[in-house]
């Protein structure tokens, strides 16, 4: 078992809805997961912006989270900063996406759902495969960032891995 | 109803016990002309949208065949009778709920029944009959008319569970759901978050232990078993709630549309109602039968609202593929509740008396 | 001038007025004839005039008699069909006892509003307007059903709350229907009978089981209702 193949597992979770939900609730997902999306962009342009801004947030956060990394020796403190920056970008992704789900499942009204089917397919497509990549690829970025936590090995995708996160040897 | 029970029947309030002649009263009035024509017209009203059929098939559903008592038999011959009557599409089709390709005894409006001066008449007999002024039959058709938009109007409502319709049973059982829905939720998550925290914190009773397989401790099962189970209630959870929004779409969607935009549905209804009163008047004046004519101004879809799509939810919810698919993840998600209590217990146990269980 | 009738001789005509009820076939006769009318105008010509009219309509002896009676002497007790009544309840009685038929002499009293031109005869309806108004109700309601409007008249005037059938008066239902159980009726002829009775419709507004009454032919008529309405249904549409 790697991650690599553990990605592979938990996408059908990701997919399967892209099937069965109507085309009115596929947009309102896809508007709150971008807007998730958003925040874990945000939070990254920041840090590539703003030297040191994600070891800053993990460092103010450290005292209340250290004690999970007392009985691991293999991480340097840079990398627990950054696997604790990593926890703080899913949570923003998961407030973000749950907040703007039930603020736009109140507001969007959406189309008939018995007439416009026909119309707009193609639409209708893009935003189902728009609604997989911004649910399913933060959710792979947060574990491929934490993977220095798991002794599970990174698998055939190791190189895009460490491309996207690299851990030291 | 026999003569002789109608003697029975003044016993009976009298104050004699006449029970014994009401006993087998009951199977004689289901071979009765009555209860077969009524029983052989209700399929039919199944599959019509209106508050009468509705009322029709509820009653239909409702005769007891046991009566104890003459008064009973009385009351039940004479329910038979009037549904037997109202069982007629005549009496129950709404012109404005009507199915587009609905396919029944009647085919025209000029079919349709309506009451004037204590007598049921179809519309096609009002334009012919010189005995009715022409005033007189505009002013019955117009509260016909004015009944079946009525009528539309409270399928709507109940169709999205108005707030104002919803029965208490109704809220309670949708209320239900919701929390049902919510706790399933938070219990997704806590089984992530602690499918995480297991394979994330650094344990090394339990690393060592899920590398040496030693199949005689509990936390080995508990190890393999635990994440197999997040991950088939996740799949179960995900597609039941997929599959259920796309069912109950046609209702949400109604319900956020018609939030905000009721008057324009209303305002639609009315125009066909205008619509549908210039043209059974215009017959009238110039005393043209009716026909073929029936479904012309149904208004069960709309490019607003489909109505035809939020009553047929009903019988989608309670096929056996939606049943199944709710009971399955609701046994999920105590089973996994189940494999969560004990992962935690094993773990924390272990992780506390450093000793693998 | 006097007029002879039988072994009498009479020369005023209130006393006339007072035995005409006895012999009506013969004074019908008579009252259209020159020898008692000439009598009667030698008399009081006003009179003889309003009689002559009457004579001319076509009415059944008893009723003729009648009108002529209390033309001639307005203030005597009801009398009719050689019956005499000293007061209403009498009359009352009398159309009862022949329940739940109705007594085909009497029912004329209804058919042709007798007892309320009796009240206004006898000034009878100054003193008891109310009672006036509702003869003449139940008299409107005989137009429509004779029966009924018999039996209403029947029961208010004699103010009896018991059933009356065959003769005989029973305290309450329960001993009527016992009665009925073991008499010589069949009892789909009973049922027939009395699901239409004019009599138990009239003591549904009296009798002192009047709402059980009522409860009963209410039963009734809306069964047969939703049965005409469905034959008609049918018979109409299919």
């Amino acid at each position: 078992m790697s991650l690599s193949i553990i990605l592979l597992i938990i996408a059908p979770i990701f997919g399967i809805p892209l099937f069965l939900l109507p085309d009115n609730k596929i947009r309102i997902f896809s508007f709150s997961f971008i807007t998730g999306f958003s925040l874990v962009v945000a939070l990254i342009v920041l840090d590539i912006i703003y030297n040191q801004f994600a070891i800053r947030i993990a460092k103010g956060i450290y005292p209340a989270v250290g004690w999970f990394f007392n009985n691991n020796k293999e991480l340097s403190i840079n990398e627990k900063y950054r696997i604790i920056f990593s926890f703080v970008q899913i949570l923003a992704f998961l407030l973000g996406t749950i907040i703007s789900y039930v603020t736009f499942n109140t507001i969007y009204i959406g189309k008939n759902p018995s007439i416009s089917k026909k119309n707009n397919q193609v639409l209708n497509a893009f935003w189902r495969v728009i609604m997989f990549f911004i649910s399913y690829l933060p959710v792979c970025y947060f574990l491929i960032c934490i993977r220095g936590l798991s002794s599970l090995s990174d698998g055939f995708m190791k190189p895009l891995f460490n491309l996207i996160y690299y851990i030291g040897a | 109803m026999d003569e002789d029970k109608k003697f029975y029947l003044l016993a009976e309030i009298a104050g004699w016990n006449c029970s014994n002649y009401s006993e087998e009263y009951g199977a004689k009035i289901q071979n009765s002309s009555a209860y077969r024509t009524l029983k052989y017209n209700i399929p039919e009203a199944e599959g019509v949208f209106t508050q009468d059929a509705k009322e029709l098939i509820e009653n239909y559903n409702n005769l007891d065949f046991n009566p104890s008592t003459i008064k009973e038999c009385f009351l039940l011959e004479e329910k038979v009778n009037y549904l037997a009557l109202h069982s007629d599409p005549r009496f129950y089709i709404n012109p404005f709920s009507i199915v587009p390709n609905y396919i029944g005894s009647i085919s025209s409006l000029g079919d349709l029944a309506l009451s004037i001066n204590g007598k049921d008449i179809t519309i096609n007999e009002i334009i012919f009959d010189d005995s009715i002024t022409i005033e007189d039959k505009k002013k019955v058709v117009e509260e016909k008319v004015d009944y079946y938009l009525y009528d539309f109007e409270q399928l709507v409502s109940e169709a999205i569970g108005n707030a104002k319709s919803r029965t208490n049973q109704e809220r309670k059982t949708q209320n239900k759901f919701f929390k049902r829905t919510i706790l399933k939720f938070f219990l997704d998550i806590f089984l992530v978050t602690f499918l995480l925290f297991i394979f994330t914190f650094p344990n090394n009773l339990f690393f060592s232990n899920l590398y040496n397989n030693d199949y005689s401790k509990i936390l080995t099962y508990v190890s393999y078993i635990y994440p197999i189970m997040c991950f088939i209630t996740l799949i179960i959870d995900v597609s039941f709630y997929s599959y259920r929004a796309r069912i109950y779409e046609p209702i949400n969607y109604a319900r956020r549309f018609l939030k905000k935009n009721s008057d324009l549905l209303f305002q639609s209804l009315k125009r066909q109602k205008e619509k549908l009163l210039d043209y059974i008047f215009g017959a009238i004046q110039t005393r043209i039968e009716l026909i073929n004519d029936l479904s012309d101004f149904s208004i069960l879809s709309t490019s607003y609202v489909s109505l035809d799509k939020i009553v047929n939810i009903e019988k989608e919810v309670k096929k056996l593929k939606y049943r199944r698919l709710s009971d399955i993840s609701t046994s999920l998600s105590y089973a996994s509740l189940g494999v969560l209590i004990l992962t935690m217990a094993v773990y924390f146990i272990s992780l506390s008396i450093n000793l693998v269980i | 001038m006097k007029y002879r009738y039988k072994k009498n001789s009479y020369s005023d005509i209130f006393q006339l007025a007072k035995v005409m009820y006895k012999d009506t076939s013969f004074f019908a006769k008579e009252l259209k004839e020159e020898k008692l009318l000439s009598f009667i105008s030698s008399l009081d010509k006003h009179k003889a005039s309003e009689i002559e009219k009457i004579s001319k309509l076509i009415l059944p002896d008893d009723v003729l008699v009648f009108k002529a009676t209390y033309i001639l002497n307005p203030f005597i007790s009801f009398r009719f069909a050689n019956k005499e009544f000293k007061d209403y309840k009498e009359l009352g009685l009398a159309m009862l006892i022949s329940s739940p038929q109705i007594d085909n002499s009497l029912s004329q009293i209804v058919s042709y509003s007798l007892l309320s031109e009796h009240m206004l005869s006898t000034n009878y309806n100054e003193e008891n307007q109310e009672e006036y108004e509702r003869i003449v109700e139940y008299q409107k309601e005989g137009m429509n059903d004779l029966s009924y409007g018999y039996f209403l008249i029947a029961y208010y005037l004699s103010k009896k709350e018991n059933i009356i059938f065959d003769h005989v008066e029973y305290p309450d239902l329960f001993s009527f229907v016992y009665y009925l159980y073991h008499s010589k009726y069949d009892k789909e002829e009973l049922g027939q009978l009395l699901s239409h009775s004019a009599m138990l419709k009239a003591y549904s507004k009296f009798g002192k089981e009047k709402h059980k009454v009522d409860e009963f032919l209410h039963l009734n008529s809306e069964l047969d209702k939703s049965e005409q309405d469905l034959k008609e249904f049918i018979k109409n549409f299919k």
